[in-house]
């Protein structure tokens, strides 16, 4: 499915100090076409306001220090509270690969390694928007 | 519910940014909620600091007690037509987890008078959410920037001394919008002395119904250190009262009233145009198409005026 | 084979260089450093007859090392990051790096400790915000007890505390000095690092305090080290974190020089004597695979570090000293085909070791999964170990030095950093462009520059866009327990219940007019937490004045 604006979440978690991987995708997806709401520090409820408030179509978040399962385990639920059932919710960073079937489960539609070459999240977003649901 | 109003409030926006139609009956609907929120807009350039600023505003007014709605305009990039929504994020300490505060951002999407009505309508949503005071935050002192800051019954304009000739091309802003002046960082030296510099010039306001002026007041603050806000927000306070004073506050709601129905004529006989199939008008007509158009503007305003219809006084 | 040498003269070689390369001369497509600098297929003697071609090792000013025999006296310090857990995790950590042959300068300890983000952050195990965060990525320390726990048996004199903090450096120092205090010894007995990193919040997205009591701060933790701890090395300037943020490498020579810079006018204008306190400053600077711009990085970098220094006013040459520890860099490992990180960290560790640093860190193979493994830990040391023992390499000091083309990049690198430097200084210093955002938006320009170039193929990456394969990484990383986080809270609880409820009170009490009493410039910080931490403040309870003091900044 197409959208002509797709706007996007990207935030990472509080206080991590690691922001080159989110930043060079806010530009990626900026220079993709997307509006990209960027978003420094956020615990899972400031998250979800945003994305609420923001009405967008994608939530990624970008974890460096581990915590990954905890921020799924919170942050699915809270979007569904709020309404977003079909937000398309992503994450990357530092996540090992044996992880993505778990979060997968927890309702993370997809997780990408760090220092993919471009165009692959985009790629992935232009897909995807619109289909997904929070089960 | 109010996750659920503040839901249909962040859709409704979504469908006005999109130029979706039927956003216009919501609107419609939500009107008789509208008419209480104070309206202030934030501009400056780059760089000047204006979420930070936006968010001690949020501070301060939550602090008093009222409630806020933000709309943060940044720029779509010419290129990709994408854009970098960076705004919230420094507004994330002031208003998190708090319902009385709603931020939205906005993209530009490289149309200005196009963005303008958009956050027109987006102001009416905020405003019928109830929330006291709409803040409208734009970048720069470009044309789409001027319109925006029509909207506003207040307009802040904030720099920060000590770039270059910051303070000349500011000058040329300040005469053009500016109800208040707030010069940014304060703890800066260079502050002082624009700020001294600012109020030796005398800048005013001309009362558009009424023989009085406003005298554009300067004031010194520093968004990160909380210092110079009660006080600014005491200036657009003040300068809210003052225009109620006489009509010229009647005068701004109707520009701003009238700059949507401009955008919404303008919207919807593009539409009602396009919808007719070229085959209906008549070859020959259309041949002279200035003169075609001229005759088909012309007499639907005429018409409208000679029967003396409501809203258009006749020439 | 003919040979149609006529004569052996430079000139005559060079001609006949010159016409063998003919043919294919103007296909070869330049070559550049990661910097952007040019970078030629051969080098002579023509390209170094600028340089100075006299220096000598240990003699200002230092491109060529610290010490008149590099390595030869004793080797680099192995000072691997560590940390996770609670104390006790960590300790046990401690304990078995020890063992495997981790150790500093003549054999010392050093111990290289990274707080988790709860503590750099500043609050206690029992904050809600901390949870998912305790233990993850550094040790919670936050009580009297963890940091009598830290010390236990170990010799002050002759082990070093490198304390990787945040906006905890001052709260964290002052509870090691009322540890070591409760030990019956004296502080001037410590030894280590206060990593005082408060200027990184110009490159890293990291919320801290407003710039001018930030940089009060950092001269406050200095004052009392001086008065204090005359071996504690106050202050790091963390070079790292500019090229982890995505500078070139010259950048990050340009940057992490002004930064520098920047703690000596703070001294300077706190009325500190130059030679008293710039000897004490240190680096900790990152490391790509580039293995010859990353030499001459670290060259450049001793030569202008001496330079600035004199000129501050340092008269004795020890005061000249860049004391850098590298990290190698993290940024440039893979997730995919996670063991070729090994390689890279190998010619990481090369390029530090030729480079003539004065202490390593080697990230582990597995870090772009999560945090590393007991074993790939190891195996990080021991690639240290490898270079120290059996590569000689420590045998000659700058081995490097006299290379046509080392010098030549030396001296080019040393050109455009001063560039980058002289037009941060002329615009007001580092500390200015924390506050205008002017440095981070340069280095997020550079980082997307690199981007796309991995983007395009243009700066290859073995694994992501070259020879990429399928396959899976089912790799397990390191996992920290989660019940790690009821053990942080219980020892917490454990320890606030053993203390003077009153006495803690009265002394953060005495840290707030502290904190009012540095703001207007009429009193230190540092005595009023090293008081608390006495009376038994915990890491967050002292921070919660010094927030209300010192405010919360983003550089955008």
């Amino acid at each position: 499915m197409s959208k002509e604006h797709i706007k996007v979440l990207l935030a990472k978690k509080k206080i991590d100090v690691h922001g080159r991987g989110t930043k060079l995708l806010a530009r990626e997806l900026r220079d993709a076409g997307m509006e990209v709401v960027y978003f420094r520090f956020g615990v899972v409820d400031e998250i979800a306001d945003a994305a609420v408030q923001e009405d967008v179509d994608v939530v990624g978040v970008s974890v460096m220090t581990s915590g990954q399962i905890q921020i799924a385990r919170g942050l699915i639920p809270a979007l569904k509270a709020r309404g977003l059932d079909n937000v398309l919710v992503i994450m990357g960073g530092i996540i090992p690969e044996v992880d993505y079937e778990p979060l997968y489960e927890l309702g993370i539609h997809r997780c990408f390694a760090p220092g993919l070459p471009g165009g692959a999240v985009a790629e992935y977003i232009r897909e995807n928007v619109g289909t997904a649901t929070l089960g | 519910m109010v996750s659920d109003s503040v839901r249909h409030a962040a859709r409704l926006i979504t469908q006005i940014e999109n130029g979706v139609p039927a956003a216009r009956a919501v609107l419609a609907e939500l009107l008789p909620h509208c008419g209480s929120a104070q309206l202030v807009g934030i501009t400056g350039p780059p760089g000047a600091g204006k979420s930070t600023l936006t968010a001690s505003l949020i501070k301060e007014l939550r602090s008093q007690g009222r409630s806020v709605g933000v709309i943060a305009v940044d720029p779509s990039s010419p290129f990709s037509m994408g854009a970098l929504l960076g705004d919230r994020d420094r507004m994330l300490e002031a208003a998190s987890g708090d319902p009385g505060v709603f931020i939205r951002s906005l993209a530009s999407r490289g149309v200005p008078g196009g963005l303008a009505a958009a956050v027109n309508d987006v102001v009416d949503v905020m405003d019928a959410m109830g929330k006291d005071v709409v803040i409208v935050e734009t970048v720069g002192v470009g044309q789409g920037e001027l319109e925006i800051a029509k909207i506003a019954h207040t307009v802040v304009l904030v720099f920060v001394p000590g770039y270059g000739d910051a303070l000349q091309a500011m000058k040329a802003g300040i005469t053009e919008i500016a109800d208040v002046v707030a010069v940014n960082k304060g703890d800066l030296a260079e502050a002082s002395r624009a700020v001294q510099e600012l109020r030796g010039q005398d800048y005013v306001r001309h009362d558009p119904t009424a023989d009085r002026t406003w005298v554009v007041p300067v004031q010194k603050v520093s968004a990160l250190r909380n210092e110079g806000i009660a006080e600014l927000v005491g200036l657009i306070d003040d300068h809210y009262r003052f225009t109620a004073q006489s009509a010229w506050r009647s005068e701004i709601e109707r520009n701003r009233r009238h700059a949507q129905f401009m955008a919404f004529v303008t919207e919807r006989l593009r539409a009602e145009l396009a919808s007719i199939d070229l085959d209906a008008f008549d070859a020959g007509w259309l041949r002279d198409p200035y003169a075609a158009a001229e005759e088909f503007v012309t007499e639907i305003v005429k018409a409208r005026a000679d029967r003396g219809a409501v809203g258009l006084a006749a020439k | 084979m003919s040979q149609d040498v006529s004569t052996d003269s430079f000139e005559a070689r060079k001609h006949e260089w010159e016409q063998r390369r003919a043919r294919y001369a103007d296909k070869l497509r330049p070559g550049k450093t990661l910097s952007g600098l040019p970078v030629k297929t051969v080098y002579t003697k023509e390209d170094v007859t600028d340089s100075d071609l006299d220096e000598m090792p240990g003699v200002y000013p230092f491109t060529r090392g610290l010490y008149p025999d590099g390595y030869a006296l004793t080797p680099w310090m192995q000072q691997m990051v560590f940390g996770y857990g609670t104390i006790e995790e960590t300790r046990q950590k401690m304990e078995k790096m020890v063992e495997e042959g981790m150790e500093g300068y003549f054999g010392h300890k050093v111990f290289n400790t990274v707080y988790d983000i709860p503590c750099m952050y500043g609050i206690d195990a029992d904050d809600p915000e901390a949870v998912g965060n305790l233990g993850q990525c550094g040790v919670h320390m936050s009580t009297g007890d963890d940091y009598d726990e830290l010390i236990r048996g170990w010799d002050l004199e002759s082990t070093n505390f490198s304390m990787i903090t945040g906006d905890n450096c001052l709260p964290a120092l002052a509870l090691l000095a009322a540890a070591v205090e409760r030990r019956g010894e004296p502080f001037s007995k410590m030894h280590g690092n206060s990593m005082n990193w408060y200027p990184r919040i110009a490159v890293q997205d990291v919320p801290s305090w407003e710039p001018k009591w930030g940089y009060a701060l950092i001269i406050d933790l200095v004052k009392w080290a001086m008065e204090n701890a005359p071996d504690w090395n106050p202050v790091n300037i963390f070079m790292y974190g500019i090229s982890e943020a995505g500078a070139t490498p010259v950048q990050e020579l340009a940057y992490g020089l002004a930064w520098g810079k920047s703690i000596i006018d703070a001294g300077l204008a706190a009325g500190l004597a130059p030679d008293d306190f710039i000897g004490r400053l240190s680096f900790q600077i990152g490391c790509t695979v580039n293995v010859f711009e990353e030499v001459a990085k670290f060259r450049a970098h001793r030569r202008m570090w001496a330079k600035i220094c004199k000129d501050a006013g340092a008269t004795k040459p020890s005061n000249m000293l860049a004391r850098v520890h590298v990290h190698t860099s993290g940024y440039v490992l893979t997730q995919q085909q996670l063991l070729n990180n090994t390689g890279r960290i190998t010619l990481q560790t090369l390029a530090a070791v030729l480079g003539g640093v004065a202490s390593i860190h080697t990230c582990s193979y597995d870090e772009a999964v999560g945090v590393p493994t007991e074993e790939s830990h190891r195996t990080a040391l021991r690639t240290q170990q490898i270079l120290m023992w059996e590569s000689g390499l420590r045998e000659v000091a700058d081995p490097l030095g006299g290379s046509y083309f080392v010098e030549q990049l030396t001296d080019d690198m040393e050109a455009a950093a001063w560039e980058i430097y002289d037009e941060i200084e002329a615009a007001g210093g580092y500390q200015r462009g924390i506050e205008t955002g002017e440095i981070k938006r340069a280095i997020d320009n550079s980082s997307y520059e690199l981007k796309k170039m991995v983007n395009s193929g243009e700066l290859p990456v073995v694994g992501v866009n070259r020879y990429v394969t399928d396959e899976q990484e089912n790799y397990e990383p390191f996992r920290i327990d989660e019940s790690i986080e009821e053990k942080a809270k219980a020892r917490l609880q454990d320890y606030r219940a053993r203390r003077d409820e009153t006495a803690v009170r009265a002394a953060l009490e005495n840290v707030r007019v502290a904190c009012e009493a540095l703001k207007e410039g009429t009193g230190s910080l540092m005595p009023a937490l090293v008081d608390a931490a006495r009376a038994g403040a915990t890491n967050g309870e002292m921070m919660v004045p010094m927030r209300d003091a010192f405010g919360w900044f983003v550089s955008e």
